[in-house]
């Protein structure tokens, strides 16, 4: 069932993902576990999505505790922040554009400590696989 | 004659621990080491299921030595936390030299050297090695490698003094590659995971080894070279004004006007 981006529903949505995912839960184990991994993703808006939009993902030990969109584009809870112009989050959510790609090359600017995140690719990467698989109904 | 002893390690930590008792001990005449999967089943990777591997650190380790007096293995050994210890090999040093021939034979017959060959190779520091060996080793999938191969070899940061051999600062470094046989067909998929391998190396303090696949930006390239890079571009414009060596592959910016041709 298609949720429309940025609702309360589609966060839910995420959430149930993340948590029904093997590969996530896998992947993602060493997470958050000893640091901070939260994580606040920042879709600026750009000329195609006039609307900022920032999600905040509390994930430790390959589970979501908690999935939420929030008004501010920074949180204290926050261990890392992406950062990125709408239109290229969602390059990336239609797997147009990998994630690891965007963080490498800059296009997807990182708060916090990179060098943590970067050792996580693989926990990362089923990430963006989980919110990538979410039935998103788009603005537009 | 030499004799190698075929150590295999199942931890990447441990093998470095003792990669630096071996290159501080100058009774090994040679090392070499990859790395090995031992497949385990298939597992998703972006939600595609494919194969994966419990990946092992094979570890060779050679003395040379006279048929009269042949080394004390106990003695050679001591200190070493392999996981295994699996054969040990006495050859004679000019088959020891040619040891590689066999295998490039097999790949000649297995057709997979008709296959691209985009290498991935760098130079990592000791203190990021493992993590990004890790990091890469854990959805990479063991049938890229068939014809091909994971280089891992530790190796003296001082050992070169090439001045434009790029290397990291330290005692100890690593070369780690991706050494894959590609078919065609499957190299638009395989690129962007070798792109990402690459920047990820830098990313975490590699410098390139420029003997294999490269696609650095401009911006990258000066990166590489670092301080070094005007001197670099100096040398060539002096040298090798017509760029006949190595032409294009280097993105060199223009020659000053006035520069002469040496």
């Amino acid at each position: 069932m298609t949720t429309k981006f940025g609702t309360p529903e589609w966060a839910a949505a995420l959430k149930d993902e993340i948590n029904g995912s093997s590969e996530y839960r896998n992947a993602a184990d060493k997470w958050g576990v000893d640091f901070n991994g939260n994580l606040l993703f920042v879709f600026e808006a750009d000329e195609f999505n006039p609307a900022r939009r920032a999600l905040m993902l509390k994930l430790a030990g390959g589970a979501c505790q908690d999935a939420e969109f929030v008004q501010q584009d920074s949180h204290p809870e926050a261990g890392f922040v992406l950062r990125g112009p709408a239109h290229l989050w969602r390059e990336i959510l239609d797997r147009k554009t990998m994630a690891a790609t965007a963080i490498l090359t800059g296009k997807l600017k990182v708060e916090g400590e990179r060098m943590q995140l970067l050792k996580h690719t693989a926990a990362n990467r089923a990430l963006i696989h989980c919110t990538a698989s979410v039935d998103t109904g788009w603005d537009d | 004659m030499t004799r190698t002893y075929y150590l295999l390690y199942d931890d990447i930590h441990r093998f470095m621990a003792d990669s630096e008792k071996i290159m501080d001990d100058p009774r090994w005449d040679h090392i070499e080491s990859w790395s090995s999967p031992c497949p385990q089943g298939i597992k998703p990777v972006d939600g595609k299921r494919q194969p994966f591997a419990k990946w092992f650190f094979p570890y060779h380790l050679t003395v040379e030595y006279d048929e009269t007096d042949p080394p004390d293995d106990a003695a050679l050994l001591a200190g070493l936390t392999p996981y295994d210890n699996l054969y040990t090999d006495d050859t004679p040093t000019i088959d020891f030299f040619e040891r590689m021939i066999p295998v490039f034979e097999l790949w000649k017959k297995a057709g997979t050297w008709e296959f691209i060959h985009p290498w991935m190779e760098c130079v990592l520091p000791w203190e990021t090695a493992a993590t990004y060996i890790e990091n890469v080793l854990v959805d990479l999938s063991p049938g890229m490698l068939i014809g091909g191969h994971i280089l891992l070899w530790p190796a003296k940061g001082a050992t070169s003094r090439s001045r434009l051999f790029m290397r990291p600062e330290g005692d100890n470094l690593i070369g780690f590659g991706i050494l894959p046989a590609i078919p065609p067909k499957y190299w638009s998929q395989v690129r962007p995971m070798l792109d990402n391998a690459s920047r990820l190396c830098v990313a975490m303090g590699a410098k390139r080894y420029l003997s294999g696949y490269i696609d650095f930006t401009p911006e990258e390239w000066q990166q590489h070279y670092g301080d070094k890079w005007d001197w670099f571009a100096e040398c060539k414009h002096r040298w090798d004004p017509d760029g006949l060596l190595n032409p294009g592959f280097v993105p060199l910016p223009a020659a000053p006007a006035a520069a002469g041709r040496g």
